[in-house]
């Protein structure tokens, strides 16, 4: 192995075995596996919540055709009973009293054949379904007046021609873009977060052999640039790890979460199951493009910034200063990060495809960009080309702070020191 | 062998190191010594080429030291450190195949060193589960591993206890017979006097006495004295220039001028009371050293 692997390897391994990134993982992994439930126990929720409701009709044809149009949203149970006023039957009474059912409702025909109801909810929670209800049982109720010859104009006045045409390319569905929009946020906050946390260990690393003394025996044997390759290309493996560590747990949970809803749907096809369905499928249509670029703009991100974060993490002989000067770093990260969930909203508004081209905002920015919205190629080339770019500056300065930094110890450097070293050769 | 030719060094105002030439031996101990600013370490870090000099070179065996010349030498910097919570076995195998070992030759003489250090109980502690005298053992043993044909050491002598001191010493002279060249920096006289054939006394960044020890003692002009100390050493008043120092166990050290005859001083001495022991000494190195390096007060 070469002395930039050894130095890497080591970086690795020890990070890897440290408690803050296992418990970090472990963190992580947790929270990913209570997001995917949360939709499962969404729905279990919702159909142990089904209203349950007793339907008594004044007629078989009335019956069938409420049943027909409640059913979407409740459970109904069709009672034996015929109904002759609001009145409910005696017997089903006691039953509804005993918490059998939520509610009864009671179907009957008014002296002018008007279809009328009354509700009677036992449960509380059932009492709010009264507008849903009325909502409901609008349908049945104009086609019950009109006489059956003109039942069919009346079912077609009712259920007029109404479809839906999404222009957005990405989504076939509001609630899809929703959902896809949430994932993208929830995407971004990852690489926020990554971005600062491996920024800071790598500055933290650097410090630490600082104030250990190891960095003079290290200096001895390797070269400067060749530790600062080590310790980004460790820290960076780290954070792959990690990523790899979610996505695999991210997988997993989309294959059992939609191996359930399977089998709930075979089982039982309630509405709730179906909506379900629905959600898995808006999970699984973010492109596998998307997760790509998050890779691609999580390792542009991340190595900007740690060029960075180890250049003053050279300069600082105290975790103290490196705490400040961190502060600095993390002001660009915050700024890209607002810019992008501004960018949730509006992807391309003009001045925001300017500034996602604009080193240290393009690995957050473009990437939500490219997630959220159809975004030219060449936008995107230019962003990874200027970030590229922006890399190799950073390395270059930054071997050049370590090469001045490592062996400093105590009274921090004067700025015209730095400038000096900065424009040194290398 | 290790050659320093004219090497210079300022940092900003300050001159560390000016115009300082020396050569170190294969199978030899030099000696670079000199009071604490003296521009020690600055010379040991050029040497291993972890600071370039404004001028001059350093070359071992003919050839420029780079990159990756130095990457076979050995360093015990004096500042002393280690990654704490990282095994001290794991961390010796990383600096190993930082030299460019094979791990299992590196874990191979991991054990052998561990062996005659007394370490063998401690392979799998981490630093910070070790006493100081032995996190200084590892540090040691860190500079040794990949068998370096230079080995420097900055103040090696620094935070052992004696019976440590005395493993040190005697690991240095078995590599030394094995042909390494030992490069020592110290303010330790009679550690490095036992240890060291050549010198360098460096002093305000300059060289003031360099070359093989024995020879220096041997040129050196004044004559030293170990005698018997008199109830009554007034005789010395005869003799101008002759300062007496007491010494322990009623020996007195006399330090006589240049061209005073010792037997002159030994017939004044009878006169004057019961000599039991009188016998005329090369001078120590901390004779040599206090003569060249002047106290810090009387600097400009």
């Amino acid at each position: 192995m070469n002395t930039v692997g050894i130095l890497a390897a080591r970086e690795y391994l020890t990070r890897l075995h440290s408690r803050g990134f296992i418990i970090g993982t472990i963190l992580g992994v947790i929270g990913i596996i209570s997001l995917s439930f949360i939709s499962v126990i969404g729905n279990a929720l919702g159909g142990a919540f089904t209203t349950s409701i007793a339907l008594v009709g004044p007629d078989a044809a009335v019956t069938k055709s409420l049943e027909k149009a409640l059913s979407q949203d409740y459970k109904i149970i069709v009672e034996p009973y015929r109904s002759h006023g609001p009145e409910l039957p005696k017997a089903l009474k006691e039953q509804v009293m005993l918490k059998k059912y939520d509610a009864a409702l009671v179907a009957y025909r008014e002296k002018n054949d008007t279809l009328a109801f009354a509700y009677y909810p036992v449960k509380s929670a059932s009492l709010e379904d009264q507008q849903n209800l009325r909502r409901q049982l609008l349908q049945p109720v104009v086609a019950s007046d009109f006489s059956s010859a003109n039942a069919a104009f009346a079912e077609k006045a009712v259920n007029f021609p109404f479809s839906t045409t999404d222009l957005n390319p990405r989504y076939k569905s509001a609630a899809e873009a929703g959902l896809a929009q949430g994932l993208v946020y929830f995407l971004l906050l990852l690489l926020y977060i990554s971005v600062i946390m491996y920024g800071v260990y790598v500055a933290q690393g650097v410090i630490e052999e600082k104030s250990n003394r190891v960095m003079e025996i290290m200096i001895a044997a390797v070269r400067p640039s060749q530790l600062l390759a080590g310790k980004i290309g460790g820290i960076g493996a780290l954070a792959l790890t990690q990523m790899l560590v979610f996505a695999v747990a991210a997988a997993a949970m989309l294959v059992i979460v939609a191996l359930s809803q399977a089998s709930k749907v075979q089982s039982l096809s309630t509405a709730a199951s179906a909506q379900g369905q629905q959600a898995m499928s808006a999970i699984a249509t973010v492109p596998p493009s998307t997760l790509v670029y998050l890779l691609v703009f999580f390792l542009l991100g991340f190595f900007t910034y740690a060029t960075m974060f180890a250049g003053v993490g050279a300069l600082a002989s105290k975790a103290e200063d490196v705490q400040q000067s961190n502060g600095i770093l993390i002001g660009p990260i915050i700024f890209a990060y607002l810019l992008s969930i501004f960018a949730l909203q509006d992807p391309d508004k003009p001045f925001l495809v300017w500034t996602s081209m604009v080193p240290l905002i393009s690995p957050m920015l473009m990437f939500t960009r490219v997630a959220t919205s159809s975004v030219p190629f060449w936008q995107i080339a230019v962003s990874i080309v200027a970030s590229l770019l922006a890399i190799w500056l950073f390395t270059l300065l930054a071997a050049k702070l370590y090469r001045i930094g490592v062996l400093m110890y105590g009274k921090p450097l004067a700025p015209k020191e730095i400038w000096r070293a900065l424009r040194s050769p290398s | 062998m290790l050659e320093v030719n004219h090497v210079s060094k300022t940092f900003g105002q300050v001159r560390a190191v000016s115009d300082l030439s020396f050569s170190a031996r294969e199978g030899a101990v030099f000696g670079l010594l000199g009071p604490n600013g003296a521009g020690k370490t600055t010379t040991l870090r050029m040497i291993l080429d972890i600071l370039a000099p404004d001028s001059g070179e350093v070359r071992w065996n003919g050839q420029r030291v780079d990159a990756r010349l130095r990457h076979s030498f050995g360093y015990l910097p004096e500042e002393r450190g280690l990654y704490p919570k990282m095994k001290i076995t794991d961390q010796l195998l990383f600096f190993g195949r930082l030299h460019g070992m094979d791990p299992a030759d590196a874990r191979k003489r991991i054990a052998e060193l561990f062996d005659s250090f007394g370490l063998s109980d401690k392979l799998k502690s981490t630093p910070n589960e070790l006493s100081k005298g032995n996190q200084q053992k590892v540090q040691f043993i860190a500079a040794i591993l990949h068998r370096p044909p230079l080995l420097v050491l900055d103040e090696p002598f620094s935070g052992f206890d004696p019976i440590n001191v005395e493993v040190v010493k005697d690991t240095v002279r078995q590599l030394v017979v094995e042909g390494t060249a030992v490069l020592l920096s110290s303010h330790r006289m009679e550690q490095v006097e036992e240890l060291c054939e050549d010198i360098c006394i460096i002093d305000r960044s300059q060289s003031v006495v360099s070359g093989n020890l024995r020879e220096i003692k041997r040129a050196w002009p004044d004559r030293f004295i170990r005698m018997t100390r008199l109830a009554n050493m007034s005789f010395l008043e005869n003799f101008s220039g002759a300062i007496v120092r007491p010494s322990s166990d009623g020996i007195a050290d006399v330090k006589l001028p240049q061209g005073m005859n010792p037997a002159d001083v030994l017939r004044a001495a009878v006169a004057s009371g019961p000599v039991d022991h009188f016998e005329v000494v090369e001078p120590s190195l901390n004779d040599i050293y206090l003569h060249y390096v002047k106290p810090e007060d009387s600097r400009t």
